[in-house]
Parts: structure tokens; C-alpha cells; sequence
């Protein structure tokens, strides 16, 4: 079967505190179709930026095998809704790669990886973003991951090189698409952030990795659906009331 | 009222010069003593003593800004007396060497560094601590339990041994380390043991094998990740990093900018208000007042 929607894997290659939740977060943020976040890192950072207040814990979700569909329809009736990695949710890791299966055939996904993405999800992205800062660290160990992989992977790596402010450390053809993000503060503001210079660079990334296929996406697909529902709602009060 | 404590090659001996010191009746406290060095920091660090009594074959080892006063090994009661004068007037008979940093009032210590999340400065907090260490002439290494991260920011070359050597004279151990097995041969060659334990959550077996050590955990964090510490840490003691304004004697660690740049270019070890700020704070942990 043809994967109809993307699947953006956020992730660093091992250093943590570059700013991946903020990627994913921004890349959501712009997405003008709905999309469904998922925080793989147990932090909540990501519901936490997109000011998500009660995200949907991925054991609830994962909990019972045989209602995993019906959790997932009721996933999709919400506008950009978050999923994030429980307690519960990590004793399975297994049934949290089959509702990333699930879920990728239905909508967009933005997965937040943190700096130790379940290796299981690497197949199933369409995109991996990864994400390194301008700090010698980081970029050796973006060296290491990427000599790690064996087989050269059929879905587009896109290397995000984030809070630049002088020169870039990746130089070379080796690296392949490198996207440059500004240093940005936002004193943990992340509506701020998305306001100024990071944001007008993440907004183009976002586009280009959720695109808005007519009549497809997630948000118009949804929004119907609910206004469906809302007719029929009507349409029964009108009913009962007569 | 003179505090001091006693080191001696005998618990008998250093008994006896501590007996007859505060049998001279004078305005003198012999807060403790001691046979090992290992001891006597612990005891600087946490007694803050006036003044140290060493024996005298013993006072090559002890590094410290306290004033020492020596005793023969042959001490005999009547020495008592002028001794404990000697001390009252502040007569120092050896003047410690100037050590312009304070990891040396503490000659084994063995501090960790976690993070409440990535990125928040902990391996540079463990290399800081240990290049501060190293300069107060402690031989120290690092324990970088999270995979390379301290090899890359000191530049250590891997030594025939399997340890990294660095320029500044950090050693690093990199990877797992069997802590049980490691540890007894860690004291034995090293003054300073500093670890970089990853972020919270990791690592476990080898963090609770250093717990039982008595090893001192931090946990690291920024003002911008405060909120992530809601008190589920026991054991840890907090240490905030990048704090644009530090305040005199809190575990906190300021904010360098340019870090980021000198770790780039490969002089970390570099003058900074970085390592001043980790100066600060490992002077505090020495000195017992967190």
C-alpha cells in the first residue's frame, strides 16, 4: 500500500538539549493541515511548547490491543492532538510502533525522537530530521550515527543545524540538505520563538515536510467530519425537539 | 577559642599529643584526629579547623591553606606547652605552599554530575570540575559514563591502557565501567574521581554502585529548566547552570556564551567565568557549605 501521509521522525544523533522538541514543536506549530505529535522521549516537552495541557498518554492508548483502532478514530476527531510517552506506554514498545503504523496511514505525523529515537520507527518515517547544534559534540556524533547506518535509507535525512550564529560546522558535500536555524531566545516563550527569525525559518521546513495535499490532509478530512457530526447532532435535537 | 585537629602516623600517638594539648589548660579544642589524609580533608571540609597539628615525617602530604604546626613522632608531654603557644599565636612553622584554588583542602573526593535533560551543561560541568581539580595539583579523572562527550570536549587521546589522556592532565575512562571493580584501583590512583553521569534516568546500575560509594550526586539543571526539578530527586543536591546572575555561595554556575565557541576550537581549559564560576562552586563542595 502506497503511505499516503508524512512521517517527520525529529531526532538527535545522541546529544540532547539542541533543540528537537522545539523543531518538532515549530514544525507542527506551521502545519496547515492537522497533524498528530507524538513525544517518544517521556519529557513532554512537546505538548508543553505546543501548550497542549493534557496530552494523551500513549499507554492509554496502547493499553488494549483490540481497541487500539477505535483509539485511534478517536485521535483523529481532535485538531493537531499530542500524544506522549507514559510509563505505561514504554512497557510496550512494540503496540507504540504499531500505532505509529496506524496512525501514518491516516494523518501526518510528527514524531519528537529526543536523542534516542525507538529504532523501530527509523523505517517507518518518511523524513528524518536531525537535529545538531554548532558544537563540535554534536556534530561528531551526527558523524558517528551517519556511519553507523549501513544501508543508505530511502527517506529523505534532512540535517537541522540549530541556534547558528557564526560559522557552520557542517561544511561539505557529506552532510547532504542542511537546514540553518537562528539562535533564538525566547526566554521559554515558544509563541515567541515561533514570532521571530526561528520561526520564519522552521515555517518553510514545515511546509515542505507536511504538505497540504487538497482534500487529503488531516484538518480538512477532520473538519468536515465534525461538521458532519454537528449536522447530525442538529439534525437530531431538531428532530427530538419536534 | 583555637580549633584544630591532629594527624598522626598512630592513632596512640595522635591521642596522646591531642591529650596533653588540651591538658595545657589553654584556650585550645582538638576537634579530632585522624590517621589518614583521606580523613583530614574530610574533616577541613567539614570541621573548618583553625589550624592543623601534623606529625612532622607526615606534613609533605598535606596540601592546605590551613596553618599547620608540626610535632616529632618522639613527642614527649613537655612539648605540649610550647606547641600549643605556638599555635595560639598564630606561628605558623611551615607555610603551606600558595595554592590559588581550593580542591586542594580536599585530597579524595568523588563528586557526579547528572542532568534533569540533555544539554544542560553536565559535561561541561564534570570537565570544569575536573580542570579545576587537576590545576590544584589533585590527580583527578573523569568517569564519562554517558559515552564521549568529556574525551571530545577535552580532546583526550586514547592512551595503550584504554584510558584517554588529556593536555590538562584530566584522565578519562569512557563507556561502561564495571564501578564495583573499578572503584578500589580509582582511589587508590586518583585524589579527584568526578563522573558524568548522563542525564537522570541513565546509567542506572553504575549510578546506584556510586550512590553506595558516598559518592555526591548533582543534579544539573538551567533557570529555564527549574520547573523539571519538583522535588522527585532524593539524594541528588541541586546545582544551577548558565545563571545570568550568581549568587554568592548558592550552587549555581554562571553563564558563559562564548563556552560553546572555546569548546570548538578546543581550549576549554582556557580562563573563563565558566571555570571561575565551577571554581566557586567546587570550592563550596570542598569546603562543606552547600
Amino acid at each position: 500500500m502506497a503511505v499516503p501521509y508524512p512521517c517527520v521522525l525529529v531526532f538527535s544523533p545522541g546529544k540532547g538539549g539542541v533543540g528537537v522538541s522545539t523543531v518538532a514543536a515549530g514544525l507542527m506549530h506551521f502545519a496547515l493541515g492537522n497533524v498528530v505529535g507524538i513525544d517518544l522521549t517521556g519529557t513532554c516537552h512537546l505538548p508543553f511548547f505546543l501548550d497542549v495541557m493534557r496530552p494523551i498518554a500513549l499507554g492509554s492508548v496502547v493499553r488494549q490491543w483490540n481497541l487500539m483502532p477505535a483509539r485511534v478514530n478517536e485521535i483523529l476527531r481532535r485538531r493537531k492532538p499530542v500524544l506522549a510517552l507514559d510509563w505505561e506506554g514504554r512497557t510496550y514498545p512494540d503496540r507504540v510502533v504499531e500505532l505509529v503504523r496506524l496512525l501514518h496511514a491516516r494523518i501526518p505525523l510528527v514524531l519528537d525522537g529526543g536523542d534516542d529515537p525507538p529504532p523501530g520507527l527509523l523505517p517507518l518515517s518518511t523524513h528524518l530530521v536531525a537535529v545538531v547544534e554548532p558544537d563540535v559534540r554534536a556534530v561528531d556524533r551526527l558523524a558517528a550515527w551517519l556511519e553507523r547506518q549501513t544501508k543508505p535509507s530511502s527517506n529523505g535525512l534532512i540535517i537541522v543545524e540549530n541556534r547558528m550564529e557564526g560559522e557552520s560546522l557542517l561544511r561539505g558535500d557529506r552532510w547532504g540538505q542542511v537546514v540553518h536555524l537562528p539562535l533564538a531566545k525566547g526566554d521559554g516563550d515558544f509563541g515567541r520563538l515561533m514570532r521571530g527569525p526561528l520561526g520564519e525559518a522552521l515555517q518553510p521546513l514545515s511546509a515542505r515536510l507536511l504538505p497540504t495535499p487538497a482534500g487529503r490532509q488531516g484538518e480538512g478530512e477532520t473538519g468536515r467530519q465534525d461538521e458532519r457530526e454537528k449536522g447530525i447532532l442538529r439534525g437530531l435535537f431538531r428532530r427530538l425537539a419536534s | 577559642m583555637k580549633n584544630v585537629v591532629i594527624l598522626a602516623s598512630t592513632e596512640e600517638l595522635a591521642e596522646q599529643v591531642a591529650y596533653h594539648l588540651m591538658a595545657t589548660g589553654k584556650d585550645l579544642l582538638v576537634v579530632d584526629v585522624t590517621t589518614t589524609l583521606r580523613e583530614l580533608g574530610a574533616m577541613v571540609a567539614s570541621l573548618q579547623p583553625d589550624a592543623l597539628v601534623v606529625q612532622e615525617d607526615l606534613t609533605d602530604q598535606v596540601k592546605t591553606d590551613t596553618p599547620i604546626f608540626t610535632f616529632g613522632a618522639n613527642f614527649t608531654p613537655d612539648q605540649a606547652d610550647p606547641l600549643a603557644d605556638a599555635i595560639l599565636r598564630g606561628m605558623t612553622e611551615r607555610k603551606p605552599e600558595p595554592v590559588p584554588t581550593y580542591a586542594t583542602q580536599y585530597y579524595s573526593a568523588a563528586l557526579a554530575f547528572q542532568g534533569i535533560k540533555g544539554g544542560v551543561g553536565t559535561t561541561s560541568l564534570a570537565c570544569g570540575a575536573a580542570v579545576v581539580a587537576t590545576r590544584a595539583k589533585q590527580r583527578t579523572v573523569i568517569l564519562d559514563l554517558a559515552g564521549g562527550d568529556c574525551v571530545r570536549t577535552l580532546r583526550g587521546r586514547r592512551h595503550e591502557d584504554g584510558r584517554f589522556v588529556t593536555e590538562v592532565g584530566v584522565d578519562i575512562i569512557a563507556g561502561a565501567v564495571d564501578v564495583e571493580q573499578a572503584w578500589p584501583r580509582l582511589r587508590q590512583d586518583y585524589d579527584v574521581i568526578v563522573v558524568d553521569a548522563g542525564r537522570v534516568g541513565r546509567y542506572k546500575s553504575a549510578v546506584r554502585a556510586l550512590g553506595r560509594r558516598g559518592v555526591r550526586f548533582y543534579l544539573v539543571t538551567t533557570p529555564a529548566w527549574l520547573h523539571l526539578v519538583n522535588g522527585s530527586y532524593p539524594g541528588y543536591e541541586l546545582l544551577i547552570n548558565r545563571v545570568d546572575r550568581v549568587k554568592c555561595g548558592g550552587a549555581e554556575v554562571p553563564l558563559d556564551p562564548d563556552l560553546s565557541s572555546r569548546v570548538n576550537k578546543g581550549s576549554f581549559a582556557s580562563s573563563s567565568p565558566f571555570l571561575v564560576g565551577v571554581e566557586h562552586f567546587v570550592l563550596n563542595v570542598m569546603r562543606g557549605q552547600q
